[in-house]
């Protein structure tokens, strides 16, 4: 039977009455999650409640019927987990920290020492493994922190950003890596950059302000967002105008010109013509929508939560 | 269980390789030599010498300790470590006693230059700082004894109350070291003061290494009535044939000072059993911290 995750009501407070997350709920099986938001919308916290290192203030999250909270160590055992910022030993080789890192997990001797290895290929850093973590790039110990959270084959497996500071063939390479590991698994992971929700997620859950305010899949969004993009290239002084009234995806130079995409419910200009949204338009359509409405009403979802 | 020697074995890794701890590994072989040369050279002084030792030893190396959980949390690894099925007390108990074996370790170092600098043949010649060792072998019992009682217990509590104080208030430091320069040093100078429980250097047993004035001695020991029987002898020069085996007698038996006072026996077993404390209530306080990382 698929594991599956459960997230009902969960809400987090910290100090000062300041809620980080509120009434979030979810049900997943497996497959992989893209959570996208603006700073501060409860990202990391929820990621942190899934990786037991944070107790929810209300609500209840279950994995594979079991209660997370009760029995953390449970969900340990299948976890892999990569936080947002996260440092090393310097002093030690990276083959060291995951021989260290895979005991902790459970993993033993020859079955250890396969996983290391497999690990370390998957990420492109066989080659280094035994070089002091101090002479590592960030971009390496990043990967570093991917491999860490393979170790134990997880079933369930949380990525905090797990893109931020990698090349864009590095970046490319993780996305590459995702999808071969998805299979049973349950991948959860936010971002900010939308060119990995579009090359990997098979969901999307948009946050703001602590809330879960859409949920579906990155096809879905983009259909929300069929016909609310139109290009068109206009002088500059002319861009300037349709500027200070819509959103502009991009503008790009052209002579004395400029081809602009413009987010707009209507027609933003005579010369302007529909054209095909990318994924991360549609976020913005949304985000804007969300603004709009102040938080009241979600700008147009398929599926409302 | 496995995983906790999993957790000791690479803290013991990290510690030794940092610099800081071949440092350590010098001052300690530079202490103990010359406690050892003191004594060589004022053997009549030689408990005096040894509790001076074990009170820098201990101070010392509790100044060098303690950070090992706190530092995760510092390098932002605990949210990586503490997601792992290790259990809490594993974890914490792993780099405890990572960080008390390698403080005995380096305190061990100091033992082991004491022993070797004691075997040295005498002579009149100093080297630096060290004094020159008029007199003959102490013998290894008495450094035993000195670190068995004086510095042993203390460097198990400085290791417990640093892990505890650095983990619990994540890592202030300021507050940590001035709690334990103060524990240290007080008895030091307030021997009538502090109650002979809480004197973590044992001097209030020991009037005779205590910085406090020492008018409270009452009575002339063996020593001052045999230093009064031969006015002519000069204690800085090196001693008359005929008067080196009285000495070293004399000297021999008041290493450790007797009778050791029964209380001692309790003082140092409050301290040990305060360390089992702070070590439940560092567990204690990672676990629930292990919510929050």
């Amino acid at each position: 039977m698929m594991p599956t995750l459960v997230i009902d009501t969960v809400s987090k407070r910290y100090e000062r009455n300041r809620w980080a997350l509120r009434e979030f709920s979810l049900r997943m099986e497996a497959g992989v999650l893209g959570l996208v938001g603006p700073n501060g919308a409860g990202k990391t916290t929820l990621l942190k409640m899934l990786a037991t290192l944070l107790r929810p203030t209300e609500g209840h999250m279950t994995w594979n019927g079991q209660d997370i909270l009760r029995h953390p160590e449970m969900v340990r055992r299948v976890l892999g987990y990569v936080p947002q910022d996260f440092g090393i030993y310097p002093q030690i080789s990276a083959r060291v920290l995951l021989h260290y890192l895979g005991e902790l997990k459970g993993l033993r001797g020859v079955q250890l020492r396969r996983r290391v290895e497999a690990v370390l290929g998957m990420v492109g850093l066989s080659a280094d493994a035994d070089r002091r973590l101090k002479t590592f790039s960030g971009g390496m110990v990043r990967r570093l922190g991917i491999a860490q959270a393979l170790l134990n084959e997880p079933r369930l497996l949380v990525l905090d950003e797990p893109t931020v500071g990698l090349d864009p063939a590095e970046r490319v390479h993780f996305r590459e890596l995702l999808p071969s590991l998805s299979g049973e698994r349950t991948v959860i992971f936010s971002t900010h950059i939308i060119g990995d929700i579009e090359a990997t997620a098979t969901h999307l859950a948009l946050l703001n302000h602590g809330r879960l305010s859409w949920t579906g899949t990155p096809e879905a969004l983009l259909a929300d967002a069929a016909e609310a993009l139109w290009t068109m290239t206009v002088p500059q002084a002319e861009f300037e105008r349709v500027r200070a009234h819509y959103r502009v995806s991009s503008a790009i130079p052209r002579g004395s010109s400029i081809e602009a995409r413009i987010l707009a419910a209507h027609q933003p200009h005579p010369q302007a013509l529909p054209a095909t949204p990318t994924l991360e338009e549609a976020y913005l359509l949304f985000q804007e929508g969300m603004g709009q409405a102040e938080g009241i009403e979600p700008f147009p979802s398929p599926k409302p939560i | 269980m496995y995983t906790f020697w999993v957790v000791m074995k690479l803290e013991f890794r990290l510690i030794w390789r940092n610099w800081v701890t071949w440092l350590m590994v010098v001052v300690m072989l530079f202490i103990g030599a010359l406690c050892a040369s003191s004594n060589r050279n004022e053997p009549w002084s030689s408990w005096a010498h040894l509790g001076t030792t074990s009170f820098f030893i201990s101070l010392i190396l509790t100044f060098c300790t303690g950070n090992q959980i706190n530092r995760d949390h510092a390098r932002r690894l605990d949210g990586i470590v503490l997601s792992t099925p290790v259990a809490t007390k594993s974890y914490v108990c792993g780099k405890y006693l990572a960080g008390l074996v390698s403080l005995l370790l380096l305190a061990g170092a100091g033992l082991l230059s004491a022993l070797i600098v004691d075997r040295f043949p005498p002579g009149s010649h100093g080297f630096l700082l060290f004094a020159p060792p008029f007199y003959p072998s102490l013998g290894a019992l008495s450094y035993l004894i000195s670190w068995t009682w004086l510095t042993l217990p203390a460097i198990i509590f400085g290791a417990t109350f640093m892990l505890a104080s650095l983990t619990l208030t994540r890592g202030q430091r300021a507050i940590a070291y001035l709690v334990s320069l103060l524990i240290w040093v007080l008895p030091l100078f307030l021997t009538q003061s502090i109650p002979q429980l809480l004197d973590i250097t044992a001097a209030v047993f020991f009037p005779q290494f205590s910085l406090a004035p020492a008018s409270h001695v009452s009575g002339i020991d063996p020593f001052m009535q045999f230093v009064n029987q031969h006015p002519s002898w000069n204690m800085d020069a090196p001693p008359p044939a005929n008067l080196v085996q009285p000495i070293m007698h004399l000297s021999l038996a008041s290493t450790p000072p007797s009778p050791i006072p029964s209380l001692f026996l309790w003082n140092r077993l409050f301290f040990l059993g305060l360390s089992l404390l702070l070590l439940v209530l560092t567990i204690s306080g990672t676990h629930t911290l292990r919510r929050r990382a």
